[in-house]
């Protein structure tokens, strides 16, 4: 388990560093260079001279990388051109809400997915598993901001069941923790602030849930009816154990592993869809700093945020890889 | 080895090889007549069938011109209350006083255009870095396995970034458009096509009939190209269509984030429903109209594709 | 009486049927003997006086004989619940339902009951205590994420109630029992970790658990290299003959027929044509079919040229047995008597299905 560890770190870096090579050169690919964004459109060219001296962009390529790869390893983006605060901030703010929204989606997803997976498979052929497949496939093929927009007009605008906009009622009064204000709500006692706050969440987090809600149930599905068919399925039949320890041990043990592999790869998208999302609910995640930096062009902050969600993304596919390993003894243990 | 044994080992490969070609020439008719008697295939096929004929013959069907704002002055004086279906305009009017239900229908040809274009972005080059990893790594000794490594690290890396970041970044660098949609979106699809070609390559590398022609001699690269890579593109070209449905709803997002056709004259689904989000309280038609034309084209083609996918896996076909 | 007589056990799936009839009985403390070839029924045999039938097995098309995969296919939708239900569970008719699974008739009377009428909870309780059984792939029949140890102490903890370090205990004096060196590290170790033979004993120390009376081997060597073979039959044998304990002993081999058995039943196309004793049986084969597979395996006593001689045709080639014998299609010896109805078995120690036995002798 240790060695498979390590490897997996090892890839872990190689793959960072990678993408730190790819984003570099997009940064340096950007029409007319960051320079063009920061000074007046009638700069003379000594301004502009002296700028990229102290952006550092005369120096060799190598060395700016390693500058820029310095600055990242220390979460230095640089400034957001429009807020003119640091990236890091921008997002350090922000991301708290992202995940909050993350998580309910993917909990949403999970606790209602791999279930109806797990009906349909058992009940192949019936109405259930017909409109678990059906609904799955439609799923996937709703544009998730539309979905977003329909379920705030419907329940939030026209039926008033749920709130419209942000995170927590205007005027609520919050202690800030973890900046997940259910879980703050929770650990602070303030039960009517969770409340509040998973109100507000309710439909951000279904609307995002649509996709990985969708690839669960398939995949859950089709891994269970896997796994019914093979043998040592049977042989647990022919020991005479109780149903329910089959269901658990036997097959859904089994069932899980490309189950796990899928949730890690949905979590990455999931942060893709919250840019979507967030800005319909306007839910102040980065997902709607994203939103704005992309139709502003702001490219520190777009270069930080892509960073970071990479760097997330990339933790919870090392995750899942661990997991996979805890739950797949072939990978853990060689022979 | 002598002469006769050489043209008795040629016999037996030719035989060998022949006999896959025969097989895998009925698995394609077996194939092809599953996926005519399977619903999903069919319901797919009508669907995507429809939208092509639409999409091609759009301009010449429309009852009007989808840009010209022939009703502006009645719209403008009904102060954004857009009116609903009538007789002369069956889906009504958008905020601009334009016929919606020409926009619609022009509008198929450049979805279409859109999801295809960035499809075969997607498809051509990640065909290419995904055959040549696959071929460098299985003939072309240490090196080629070295750049087989250098090529499928960077997919990966590539594969790290979510869809629509990659689609993002690529939009960034070339401003908005609806080229840029379909190059962000084709973009963001390459790392996918690259892995699913080469495992399929590697697959078939590794399979019997192409160990017979290597150990007669068969030039490699001929083994390539006129056996592992015609065998390997079944799954590729299923992924082509799934991705088509991704594909269309990606560029959807992208021109709701701002990135799309800046032009507000034109019509194509995408822009239209994002142009939408604005009356969405009052004129939800406006939105509603484009979201079901995209997602029942969406799932047109991941029905087709799905369908595709179950009548090529013979694991899936035997729990039929 | 016997521990386990089986009568008219007819298995059909949807309009396909795998089982026409066979009528065989198992006594205390004996090896019997289930023979044929691929397609002959034997499987679905055993697995209906399991009552693991019906269920979505084999749906991969491995090694199974061929009705049950035909059939399996159908059933593939086959859930754990139905296939954890007794076959009459299943609605008359249901295996043309989709999903569906198989019809069983006939009984199947172990100790006084009848398996085949008990209910599924009931049924339950006795498999894997009174009855337990060995199937042919140790690989795919052993869960590959959960150490072996749990595999083996949820049998214990199910029928004996054995819980934490008893069980444990239990289970490696149960792999010690079954020729596995250095038992309590093997417990914790996972089916990957272990060979082919190993894995087998490990299925064979799950099946004799709880001393069950009667065990079922389903081709149990049929996945192994020749030398492990031949350690597992020996194995086989050994527990059979300490514990008393019944073997049904499912197989194509003759070789290991003549090795193990007491009793023989040779069956062809859903039904026995011939049950003997074993001696008997390889001294004067009556039936047709059972010359014909004794001819068809290689001899060391016979000249070296000698050719073999198969049996022409193939399974497929079959009469149903209500026209006439089934075997008639591929029989040398066939007249028209063969063709004018329902042959019966005829005799009792030595007894055979062949109108023309007579001639054959």
């Amino acid at each position: 388990m240790l060695r498979y560890t390590v490897k997996r770190l090892l890839q872990l870096a190689v793959a960072l560093l990678g993408l730190s090579l790819l984003l570099f050169a997009w940064f340096k690919a950007l029409p007319g260079g960051p320079e063009n964004r920061l000074l007046p459109e009638n700069a003379t060219d000594q301004q502009r001279e002296a700028l990229r001296a102290a952006l550092g962009l005369d120096e060799p390529v190598w060395v700016q990388y390693g500058d820029f790869l310095g600055r990242v390893v220390r979460f230095d983006f640089g400034s957001s051109l429009s807020s003119g605060r640091p990236v890091a901030t921008e997002l350090a703010d922000r991301l708290p809400a992202t995940i909050e929204l993350s998580l309910a989606a993917m909990i949403i997803a999970v606790g209602v997915g791999i279930p109806l997976g797990y009906l349909a498979a058992r009940r192949r052929g019936t109405w259930l598993d017909f409109t678990a497949v059906s609904g799955s496939l439609l799923g996937t093929c709703i544009p998730i901001f539309f979905l977003a927009a329909m379920l705030k007009v419907v329940f939030a605008q026209e039926l008033g069941w749920l709130p419209t906009t942000f995170r927590l009622s205007a005027g609520a009064d919050y202690t800030e923790v973890t900046g997940l204000r259910v879980l703050d709500g929770l650990i602070t006692g303030e039960f009517d602030i969770a409340w509040d706050a998973v109100l507000h969440l309710v439909l951000p987090a279904i609307a995002l849930s649509s996709i990985p809600l969708a690839v669960i149930v398939r995949i859950t599905r089709a891994s269970v009816l896997d796994v019914v068919g093979e043998d040592y399925v049977r042989t647990a039949d022919a020991k005479g154990l109780k149903p329910s320890v089959i269901r658990g041990r036997h097959v859904m043990r089994n069932a899980m592993l490309p189950i796990a592999t899928i949730i890690g790869l949905l979590l990455g998208s999931l942060f893709a869809g919250a840019v979507l999302t967030e800005s319909v609910f306007s839910f102040g995640g980065i997902g709607s700093f994203v939103y704005q930096a992309t139709t502003e062009r702001d490219y520190p902050a777009l270069m930080g945020f892509i960073l970071v969600i990479a760097m997330f993304y990339v933790a919870i596919n090392l995750i899942v890889d661990l997991s996979y390993g805890l739950l797949d003894p072939r990978v853990r243990v060689r022979s | 080895m002598t002469i006769a044994k050489i043209e008795k080992l040629d016999r037996l490969i030719e035989a060998s090889v022949s006999a896959r070609e025969a097989q895998t020439g009925s698995l394609l008719r077996q194939s092809y007549r599953r996926l005519r008697r399977s619903p999903m295939a069919v319901t797919g096929a009508v669907i995507v069938g429809l939208f092509v004929v639409v999409a091609i013959l759009g301009p010449w069907i429309a009852p009007y011109d989808p840009t010209a704002q022939t009703w502006g002055r009645e719209v403008f004086l009904n102060r954004n209350i857009f009116p609903g279906p009538r007789a002369e305009n069956w889906f009504g009017l958008d905020h601009l006083g334009r016929d919606m239900f020409s926009r619609m229908i022009v509008g198929a040809r450049q979805t279409l255009l859109v999801g295809v274009v960035a499809t075969l972005i997607g498809f051509v080059a990640g065909a290419v870095i995904g055959g040549v990893a696959a071929a460098a790594g299985t003939f072309g000794g240490r090196w080629g396995e070295r750049v087989e490594a250098v090529l499928m690290r960077t997919v990966d890396v590539a594969l790290a970034i979510p869809m629509l970041l990659l689609a993002l970044s690529v939009a960034a660098l070339m401003g908005p458009s609806l080229s840029t949609v379909m190059v962000a979106v084709g973009v963001a699809q390459i790392p996918i096509f690259a892995r699913l070609l080469r495992g399929s390559m590697l697959a078939q590398a590794h399979s019997d009939y192409v160990l017979a022609a290597v150990s007669l001699g068969v030039p490699k690269g001929r083994i390539v190209v006129s056996h592992i890579l015609p065998n390997s593109l079944g799954p590729v070209i299923v992924q082509a269509t799934l991705v088509l449905a991704t594909a269309i709803i990606e560029a959807a997002a992208l021109s709701y984030l701002g990135l799309g056709n800046p032009d507000p004259g034109s019509a194509e689904w995408g822009t239209m429903l994002a142009d939408a989000q604005r009356f969405l309280s009052g004129a939800p038609q406006l939105a509603i109209y484009p979201a079901v034309a995209i997602i029942v084209t969406a799932l047109g083609f991941t029905l087709l594709g799905e369908a595709m996918r179950e009548s090529l896996d013979p694991r899936l076909r035997s729990q039929e | 009486m016997a521990l386990l007589e089986v009568e008219d056990l007819r298995v059909a799936f949807g309009a396909s049927t795998a089982v026409d009839g066979v009528s065989f009985a198992v006594e205390q403390g004996k090896i019997v003997g289930l023979v044929g070839e691929s397609g002959c029924g034997k499987s679905v045999t055993s697995l209906a006086v399991m009552g693991l039938l019906p269920r979505g097995r084999a749906a991969k098309g491995r090694k199974g004989d061929q009705p049950v995969q035909a059939a399996a296919e159908e059933v593939a939708g086959g859930s754990v619940k139905a296939a954890v239900a007794a076959p009459q569970a299943v609605p008359a008719g249901g295996g043309r339902r989709r999903g569906g699974g198989a019809d069983v008739s006939g009984r199947a009377v172990f100790d006084g009951t009848d398996l085949l009428s008990l209910p599924p909870a009931a049924m339950r309780r006795r498999r894997g205590k009174d009855l337990a059984m060995v199937f042919q792939d140790p690989l795919s029949s052993l869960n590959p994420v959960v150490p072996i140890g749990r595999q083996i102490t949820e049998v214990l903890e199910r029928h004996r109630g054995l819980k934490g370090d008893k069980a444990n205990k239990e289970a490696a004096s149960l792999l010690d029992r079954v020729g596995i060196p250095d038992p309590v590290r093997r417990l914790k170790e996972y089916p990957h970790q272990l060979s082919g033979g190993m894995r087998q004993r490990v299925l064979i120390a799950i099946a004799v658990a709880c001393a069950p009376r009667l065990l079922i081997a389903d081709e149990p060597t049929t996945a192994l290299d020749v030398t492990i073979q031949a350690q597992i039959l020996e194995l086989l044998k050994d527990l059979v003959d300490h514990e008393g304990t019944a073997l049904l002993m499912i197989t194509h081999d003759l070789g290991v027929v003549a090795g193990m058995c007491d009793e023989v039943n040779v069956l062809y196309s859903g039904r026995v044509v011939e049950s003997a004793p074993v001696r008997e049986l390889f001294a004067r084969p009556t039936h047709p079919y059972t010359v014909g597979l004794l001819g068809s395996i290689p001899r060391l006593d016979l000249p070296l040229h000698e050719p073999l001689t198969p049996i022409r045709g193939s399974i497929a080639d079959v009469i149903r047995w209500k026209d006439g014998c089934a075997f008639a299609p591929r029989c040398d010896r066939v007249a028209d008597a063969c063709v004018a109805g329902e042959p019966a078995l005829v005799g009792s120690a030595h007894a055979h299905r062949c109108v023309m036995a007579e001639e054959v002798a």
